[in-house]
């Protein structure tokens, strides 16, 4: 059942403040997994549920799934779900909220029977958006699903206000932690290829004077061992580097 | 944070209104013309967008020049693009003899603001004297950071004295932070195990630099951090570019050995040469 949007009118619950004021600790250069980690844990303690869960995505793919709270069968449980059925990842993957409960009927009725067996009456899987817009993204960031004990009299219940501010909040925090650990693996690839070309250069020069040649020709004799020794011209070049430098 | 977006548009459409140049002197074996990447980027990965960069930032900020170095980890490091040969210069300065404010901005990870050069002989006694005689009598180094994660700097020259203004400092960061971007919006477009297109020319100036410290590390029997000492040492004694020095000793016109006719034996300098160590 997917809920359409209602209009908020509820404050913002003291748990909830006082969650997005914890939001501010969490540091955006700390691996993923580990923000991923501290916002389902806000989250859990913020809003009313037994267990929450929060996925990160990537162009479809489930970089990470916390799931947090609730009992450890219920954890088990959700892991051995089918990949790719859930809430969770079909709001990451969708953008749109996900409702499930005693109501349910269709593509989740099975997922309702598994969590009312561990006492959950009702999901609810809030999209975690890009915070800016983009064309060529497909899916947002992922998503933060709330798993409840309570029964909702009527859809949109200010408590999903709640989380959703709190999701909202998050996705900023994740977006900034992505972003920094893209970076960081992009700054690598960077050193990593500047490297390669200063070896491959470095080894043309040892080449230059074992063979008295130019660059071009030095450069021809290491095309020439890549194809016949089936390497990479750099990976040569860097094995030549190595051993010249002890 | 209105006001940094804003900032940040109004600077990239500064920097797309520079006009294109050729490569500075020295640059671009021919390789920019092949190395030319398929898709234009986000921030505009194409070759040339640095030095654009640069130029729009030297105008923008009324600065001498604008130099943009590259610093990743294990001293991968050098000169990437510049709005002017002289600035281009005196960027090479800092790799030279080691130091400087865009050396210094990235191990420490803060801005360099040096507005008297002349007050930083102490701290940086070859470099400072070096650079006030290609006319520069301020610098400012912002490095090009994200998190703990630094990969560079960019220096705005001035060849008068005095302190950035707050207005300019902002736009300085803003300069910064799209360097920061377009290298590694570029290097997220370079094909596996290449460096960026928008890096290339000035890893291009540099191939001969590696060249030399290749031929004279097997020349001299030497490893290759040896090597490159003894082009800086030279470079830095005889008062000339190290790209110039890397040139001559890869065109053969250059002879490094001890006893050789170009060692620094006979002139009695203070250099590295293989009897000293």
């Amino acid at each position: 059942m997917i809920e359409s949007r209602e209009h908020q009118e509820a404050p913002v619950s003291a748990d909830v403040s006082s969650a997005l004021s914890e939001l501010a600790r969490i540091s955006a250069t700390a691996p993923v997994g580990t923000v991923a980690a501290e916002l389902a844990a806000l989250a859990l303690n913020a809003l009313p549920a037994v267990a929450v869960c929060l996925a990160v995505v990537e162009r479809e793919r489930v970089l990470h799934l916390e799931i947090i709270g609730g009992a450890p069968a219920f954890v088990l449980d959700e892991r051995q779900y089918p990949p790719g059925f859930g809430p969770c990842l079909d709001a990451a993957r969708d953008g749109q909220v996900v409702i499930i409960d005693d109501t349910t009927v269709g593509k989740y009725e099975q997922f309702r029977e598994l969590i009312q067996r561990h006492g959950v009456r009702r999901v609810v899987s809030l999209p975690l958006p890009l915070p800016l817009p983009s064309p060529t993204a497909r899916t947002g960031l992922g998503s933060l699903t709330i798993y409840g004990g309570e029964v909702r009299l009527r859809p949109g219940a200010h408590g999903d206000g709640q989380a959703r501010v709190l999701a909202s909040a998050a996705s900023v925090v994740l977006a900034d932690a992505l972003r920094y650990n893209a970076a960081v693996l992009t700054a690598q690839q960077l050193e990593q290829a500047m490297r390669s070309r200063a070896a491959i250069e470095q080894a043309k020069g040892m080449i230059m004077f074992r063979d008295r040649c130019s660059a071009d020709e030095a450069f021809a004799w290491l095309s020439s061992l890549s194809s016949t020794s089936n390497r990479k011209l750099r990976d040569i070049a860097t094995m030549m580097v190595h051993e010249a430098s002890t | 944070m209105d006001v940094h977006l804003r900032r940040l548009a109004r600077i990239r459409a500064l920097i797309a209104d520079e006009p294109e140049l050729p490569p500075l002197p020295g640059g671009a074996n021919g390789a920019a013309g092949s190395r030319r990447s398929a898709g234009v980027g986000h921030f505009g990965g194409a070759p040339g967008s640095l030095e654009r960069l640069c130029r729009a930032a030297a105008r923008a900020l009324t600065a001498s020049g604008v130099g943009l170095s590259v610093m990743t980890g294990e001293g991968m490091h050098g000169v990437v693009a510049a709005s002017d040969a002289t600035s281009a210069l005196v960027e090479e300065l800092q790799f030279t003899v080691g130091e400087g404010p865009c050396v210094e901005a990235v191990a420490s990870g803060r801005p360099v603001l040096a507005s008297d050069l002349d007050q930083m002989v102490t701290q940086w006694p070859a470099y400072a004297p070096a650079a006030r005689e290609c006319g520069m009598r301020a610098v400012f180094a912002f490095p090009l950071q994200i998190g703990a994660l630094r990969i560079g700097a960019m220096d705005i020259y001035s060849n008068r004295r005095g302190a950035l203004s707050v207005a300019a400092l902002n736009e300085a960061f803003a300069f910064a932070e799209i360097a920061l971007l377009t290298v590694l919006d570029g290097q997220d477009q370079a094909p596996a195990g290449e460096a960026a297109a928008v890096l290339q020319d000035g890893l291009s100036a540099r191939a001969e630099l590696h060249q030399a410290q290749g031929l004279l590390s097997a020349h001299l029997r030497v490893d290759l951090a040896e090597a490159m000492i003894q082009l800086r040492a030279y470079a830095f004694s005889h008062d000339r570019p190290l790209l110039d020095v890397a040139r001559d000793v890869v065109g053969r016109k250059l002879d490094l050995t001890p006893d050789g006719p170009d060692s620094d034996d006979d002139h009695g300098s203070a250099n590295l040469t293989l009897d000293d160590r």
